[in-house]
């Protein structure tokens, strides 16, 4: 190898093991027992060992990881695929009607600059009233809530992508409404639902002030259930313990990402007008 | 097959009128061609009879039935779109069977529907695949078995043929002309060139800054255009106009106070001979009205293609056979037969002189 080949790689190793040096270290911290932590710093690992995992993962009287990540699933799918529900025939009218284009879309999509805490507390108290606290689908609905500006905007570029020759033929071939959305503009908007879910579904698993707030035990999700494990039995924080929560309940959200990877990108466009 | 009448259609887009007061008959089974210079309303006009485009006054007729407020599932008309527009995500095979699906057909007939039109517009080999797997000639070809497989009331195409290079789009122009004969379908066709419109027409609409400039068939349209703009729009090269005045008898004065005889009394309103390139011809004689310098003189195999400055009456195009030996910066003469001459008053519009001299 030439002498700035072998540089070029040394920077790019570098680059890669700074940006990722807290995953590592993470992860090179679960695998090493607690007597360990307390006097080996280093990322080289002596005796590694699972019993952090096997910790988290074995069901306590007062923690069950199982809880939280069926909570997180449920919730968060709820609050990445009712905004796409939700988003989706909004977004049509925005594009091909016009309606609410001055003033809706811009407000809804302002609403992710907002810090959204401001809506805890009046959120709360509205929740007690239609015992929505410490519920899954109370979560979710505030994670749909959270997601909607994302999956507005996503979704209005999506259809305003679409030529509208497209929809034009579908009328002229007899389409009416129902038929040219479910035939043509769905299937078309693919692509965006599954970037659009991917997105929101990750922002969902990783939200925490809502469910810290909004639940106590029923609906906690895992990553408010996470925080459970870093003081378990009674002593200081256990870091083997919590580097372990940390791995497993980022495990979802990535592989997800890294399934939906290929489907994100691409459009279904290509072939539809001209050359 | 349907009749489609247009009464005083007008279209304003946020207040700019760009169809002003349009009214037109297509007879049934007829091939009509919208044909004008791009942007004067063809699109828009022959939207507003899909009912793509609302109309913002007057009203559409198919067959006596008012269809002005119908959407266009209602009115029951094909497209062919410019662009296509076949549905990226379907086969071919599903693109062209979606209106026949729409419409609820059994499978039979639909399967049975599709293979027919395939089989006419040569696509059998490629039903199965994605529009983007498919040349431009191809994906063409959809787009009209598309429009064919159902049996619409009246065919529309906008362009259909202008994303295709020169040899396909010939091609494509005998197909679709098979097409309509063997259709017997009344059609609205929109194009931007001349040829498609004289090649393709029963009747011509000529459309100038969204107005009917003449309708006719394409013979009259060329022998005895209504006005300057028609004139010059239709023919290639362009008819040449000059400048005249008449001289009360059976003559009209040229520029250069030169007279051109044009065997019968000339009427006291023109303004302007026009006289097409192909029908003038180089003479060896010495009194002609028109005498002037090639200025540029082009091979074109068939033809010879010049321009000649003629002085006065500036710039005249001639078409002359391709023998002659004719160059650049020779004085010639130019015979312009009176029956070939066409005359218009100041607005441009035609002046047909009176046969007593
Ligand atoms: N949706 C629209 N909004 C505003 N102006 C339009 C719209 N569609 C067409 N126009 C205008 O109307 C005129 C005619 O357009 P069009 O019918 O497409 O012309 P053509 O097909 O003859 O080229 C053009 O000046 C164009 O700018
Ligand atoms: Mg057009």
């Amino acid at each position: 190898m030439k002498p700035h080949v072998i540089l070029r790689w040394f920077v790019f190793v570098t680059a890669a093991l700074v940006m990722n040096f807290p995953v590592i270290a993470t992860f090179i911290t679960a695998l090493k027992a607690p007597a360990e932590i307390a006097r080996n710093p280093s990322l080289v690992v002596h005796n590694p060992t699972i019993e952090n995992f096997v910790t988290v993962l074995t069901v306590s009287d007062r923690l069950n990881i199982y809880h939280y990540l069926w909570n997180s699933l449920i919730a968060a799918s709820i609050g990445s695929i009712l905004p796409i529900v939700v988003a989706f025939p909004i977004a049509w009218a925005i594009v091909r009607r016009g309606y609410g284009r001055n003033i809706l879309f811009p407000l809804v999509v302002n609403l992710r600059a907002l810090p959204l805490v401001i809506f805890a507390v009046p959120l709360y108290l509205m929740f007690s009233v239609v015992n929505l606290l410490d519920t899954r689908l109370g979560l979710g609905l505030v994670l749909a809530v959270v997601n909607l500006p994302l999956a507005l905007m996503l979704l209005v570029n999506a259809v305003a992508e679409i030529p509208i020759e497209l929809e034009e033929a579908a009328r002229m071939d007899g389409a009416r409404l129902p038929r040219l959305i479910l035939r043509i503009v769905l299937p078309l908007c693919r692509p965006a639902f599954i970037t659009t879910f991917v997105f929101g579904f990750i922002t969902a698993w990783n939200e925490f002030l809502f469910g810290l707030i909004l639940t106590t035990q029923k609906a906690v999700p895992m990553t408010v259930g996470a925080s459970f494990f870093f003081a378990t039995s009674g002593g200081g924080v256990q870091w083997g313990v919590a580097a372990a929560v940390m791995i497993v309940a980022a495990l979802p959200p990535l592989l997800l990402g890294l399934i939906m990877y290929r489907k994100i990108t691409g459009s279904m466009v290509s072939g539809a007008v001209k050359g | 097959m349907a009749r489609i009448s247009l009464g005083n259609v007008c279209k304003s887009f946020k207040g700019l009128k760009v169809i002003k007061s349009v009214s037109l008959t297509v007879e049934d089974g007829e091939f009509c061609v919208f044909v004008g210079p791009s942007g004067c309303g063809k699109s828009t006009l022959l939207r507003m009879i899909a009912g793509l485009e609302d109309v913002t006054s007057g009203q559409i007729l198919i067959d006596d039935q008012d269809v002005t407020k119908l959407e266009p599932f209602d009115r029951q008309l094909s497209m062919v779109f410019q662009s296509y527009a076949l549905y990226p995500h379907l086969t071919v095979r599903q693109n062209i069977a979606f209106a026949l699906e729409t419409a609820k057909q059994p499978k039979e007939v639909i399967e049975c529907k599709v293979a027919e039109a395939a089989r006419t517009l040569k696509l059998e080999d490629y039903l199965d695949r994605r529009p983007s797997a498919l040349s431009g000639g191809q994906r063409q070809r959809v787009a009209i078995g598309r429009a064919i497989v159902r049996e619409p009331r009246a065919f529309l195409f906008d362009e259909p043929l202008s994303n295709l290079d020169a040899a396909l789009r010939g091609e494509t122009r005998v197909e679709i002309a098979s097409l309509h004969k063997s259709l017997a379908a009344t059609m609205i066709y929109v194009t931007h060139d001349q040829v498609e419109a004289m090649t393709l027409a029963d009747r011509i609409v000529v459309l100038n800054k969204g107005e009917i400039m003449q309708v006719g068939s394409p013979r009259e349209l060329y022998e005895h255009p209504g006005n300057v703009f028609v004139a010059q729009f239709l023919g290639s090269p362009r008819m040449n106009l000059i400048d005249a005045a008449s001289d009360g008898e059976a003559g009209v004065m040229l520029p250069g106070n030169q007279r051109l005889d044009i065997g019968q009394r000339s009427p006291e309103n023109i303004r302007t001979v026009g006289v097409r390139p192909e029908q003038i011809s180089i003479t060896d004689d010495g009194d002609a009205a028109i005498k002037g310098t090639i200025k540029l003189c082009e091979y074109h195999g068939s033809v010879l293609s010049l321009i000649v400055d003629a002085g006065p009456m500036g710039d005249i195009s001639v078409l002359a056979p391709s023998a002659g030996a004719l160059v650049e910066g020779a004085r010639v003469s130019l015979d312009l037969p009176a029956d070939a001459l066409h005359f218009f008053d100041e607005l441009g519009h035609r002046v047909t002189p009176s046969a007593q001299a």
